[in-house]
């Protein structure tokens, strides 16, 4: 698009005005264009938003538009149906977090750091996990859970989350950590710094941008999560907010804007935490994580 | 008695240094103990204890049989298998483009003059991330939702005076595919697209002036500059998607649970509803075991095909 002033340098140079309007023209063109396109991507959340503040009647006359006086209580009754299940999510997606950036940093550090017999095969048997699919541990999990008698209890969530969660986060904090400079560890290593000091002293405070990237994927990753809760939970009280999502999709037939309110506030707590990630030090970084 | 001293010397290094290695070792071992207790536990056993059941008639309790190459045999003549492969051709087809075509997007911000407003789309085209996604799914679920009052897409058939093409989106067998494919339209929020986006920031700016200097179009310009500069990271997508697609259900089951009368079953729904809906766990882990070959043999694939274009910059880059 730069191309449009210096377009075809060679040829013989038209009415300088006559580029000037065609760039213009262009130009707008292409603002409409992503204008179109961002209007379709927003349309689904924008209708969900408009039907959470109506009732059904003010749903069947007036579809499109806001309608008054706005139903805020659609939203008392849907906060509600799903704040227990939002506090579960939460014990759950924290116990994952936390369990795996601890688990995974000391790992990390053992790759990066420090130099032991089996090195290489051991940090390659971690990786392999990355190969294999989610599908083709379901069913071993699922006994596994029943034999340990965590069906139906939150740990039986959060334990296999932080196993599922390891191999991907001792990928990217291996990486993070061998690229330290070795100067600050050889003058720690000097004053007779043991590895575990120096794992806490030195490598967490400098790592704090990726283990907020990694702790954000394992949120993400489990507060959306609603296959393996379907499997292990039974009853309503312990449900997350995905199955306390769906269940109250089943319940409400023509309650619509209760079920789109319980949307909206279940959108809210991931809002939040990205919102307040790409305001800090990680939002930049997390594009480059990917690279 | 110098060379005794000496000896003493080197002894006593060797054995501080020995002493010390295995103190690494030991602190390694502590530092990974956490790590490879959970792997252990929750990820080779599972995957160890179902490939060996796929050779046996299995409910995960106490059924136990030994059969051999039964349940592989079994799957290969299954007519639920078939339609559910012919099913995932569809949606691995619909859906790879999907993954792709947000590269056109990212293309179209990038080429905007203004830091500012490619700042501004950017951000815009990835907020809708922050909703998660079994939440899009169930407002697409309202979108189709068969009542011509009601859902919002037979609302607007209606409201353009079309309401012989008013119908029950999900309900109906030859649409009910193309329906899924059409969840998440226009398809651009989402990781392809930051990216995408990424890897295009990456490209060094000489080269851009250097294609406008030689009076390249932005059509040009993209097809012989951008995609083999990012072809890494359309290729990264491209495996992510892959593997993704293979392994997916939690979607059909949330949207239509296969129906309707199997129009939409695909593999990974049938491994949950042998397994979990009727206690057929050898039956459904050779289904698990079958798609982890094919992620694996697709992954390999594609990696052999990632170095070609590599070589290719390098050798041009030398000469």
């Amino acid at each position: 698009m730069t191309g449009q002033t210096v377009d075809r340098p060679f040829t013989s140079s038209p009415d300088a005005a006559q580029v000037e309007l065609g760039a213009r023209i262009q130009s707008a063109l292409h603002h409409a264009l992503l204008v179109f396109l961002l209007l379709l991507t927003f349309f689904p959340f924008f209708i969900a938003i408009l039907t959470s503040l109506k009732s059904f009647q003010q749903l069947l006359v007036n579809f499109w538009l806001p309608a008054f006086p706005l139903q805020l209580h659609n939203y008392v009754m849907a906060w509600n149906e799903i704040y227990r299940s939002i506090i579960n999510s939460s014990l759950v997606s924290l116990g994952a977090v936390t369990g795996v950036l601890l688990c995974a940093s000391l790992a990390a550090y053992a790759f990066a750091r420090i130099d032991f017999a089996w090195r290489d095969a051991a940090y390659y048997l971690v990786l392999s996990l990355l190969m294999i699919p989610g599908v083709l541990t379901l069913i071993g999990r699922y006994l596994l859970i029943v034999q340990f008698g965590l069906m139906n209890s939150l740990w039986g969530l959060i334990l296999p989350y932080i196993a599922g969660g390891l191999a991907f986060a001792v990928f990217l904090l291996t990486g993070f950590f061998s690229d330290l400079p070795e100067e600050l560890f050889e003058a720690a290593r000097m004053d007779g710094g043991t590895e575990l000091q120096m794992y806490r002293l030195i490598a967490l405070p400098l790592s704090r941008p990726i283990m907020a990237i990694v702790g954000l994927l394992t949120f993400l990753s489990t507060w959306g999560d609603y296959v393996w809760p379907l499997l292990v939970l039974r009853s309503p009280e312990k449900f997350t907010l995905m199955l306390g999502l769906a269940k109250f999709t089943g319940n409400s037939q023509v309650m619509f804007g209760p079920l789109m309110a319980g949307y909206v506030i279940a959108s809210i707590p991931t809002a939040i935490i990205i919102v307040l990630m790409m305001r800090t030090f990680a939002g930049a970084a997390l594009v480059g994580a990917f690279k | 008695m110098s060379v005794q001293t000496a000896d003493a010397g080197l002894d006593s290094k060797l054995w501080s240094g020995r002493r010390r290695a295995l103190r690494r070792n030991l602190t390694a071992f502590l530092f990974l103990l956490p790590t490879f207790l959970f792997l252990a536990i929750f990820m080779y056993q599972p995957t160890f204890n179902v490939i060996y059941h796929t050779f046996f008639r299995w409910d995960g309790f106490t059924l136990e049989r030994f059969v051999g190459f039964k349940n592989y045999i079994t799957m290969v003549n299954d007519p639920n298998m078939h339609i559910a492969t012919r099913n995932l051709g569809w949606f691995f087809l619909g859906w790879m483009l999907q993954r792709i075509s947000p590269f056109l997007v990212a293309e179209l911000v990038f080429n905007l003059k203004r830091e500012r407003s490619k700042y501004w789309y950017r951000t815009l085209f990835v907020l809708p991330m922050v909703v998660p996604f079994l939440v899009t799914i169930m407002i697409w679920k309202f979108i189709y939702n068969p009542l011509p009052t009601i859902g919002v897409l037979n609302r607007m058939l209606g409201s353009f005076g079309l309401e012989e093409w008013q119908t029950a989106w999900l309900s109906e067998p030859s649409l009910v595919i193309l329906a899924l494919l059409f969840v998440g339209f226009p398809w651009i929020s989402g990781w392809p697209f930051m990216i995408f986006y990424a890897g295009l920031q990456q490209i060094p700016s000489e080269v851009l002036d250097a294609s406008v200097m030689d009076g390249c179009n932005v059509w040009q310009r993209m097809v012989r500059i951008d995609i083999p500069l990012v072809i890494t990271s359309i290729q990264l997508v491209a495996i992510q998607t892959m593997i993704g697609i293979i392994q997916e259900f939690a979607f059909v089951l949330i949207m239509t649970a296969g129906g309707p009368a199997k129009a939409s079953l695909v593999p990974g729904l049938l491994l949950f509803m042998a397994a979990f809906r009727g206690d057929q766990m050898g039956y459904g882990a050779t289904i698990g075991v079958t798609m982890f070959i094919a992620i694996f043999i697709l992954t390999l694939l594609s990696f052999r095909y990632t170095t070609s274009p590599f070589a290719r910059t390098r050798r041009t880059r030398e000469t």
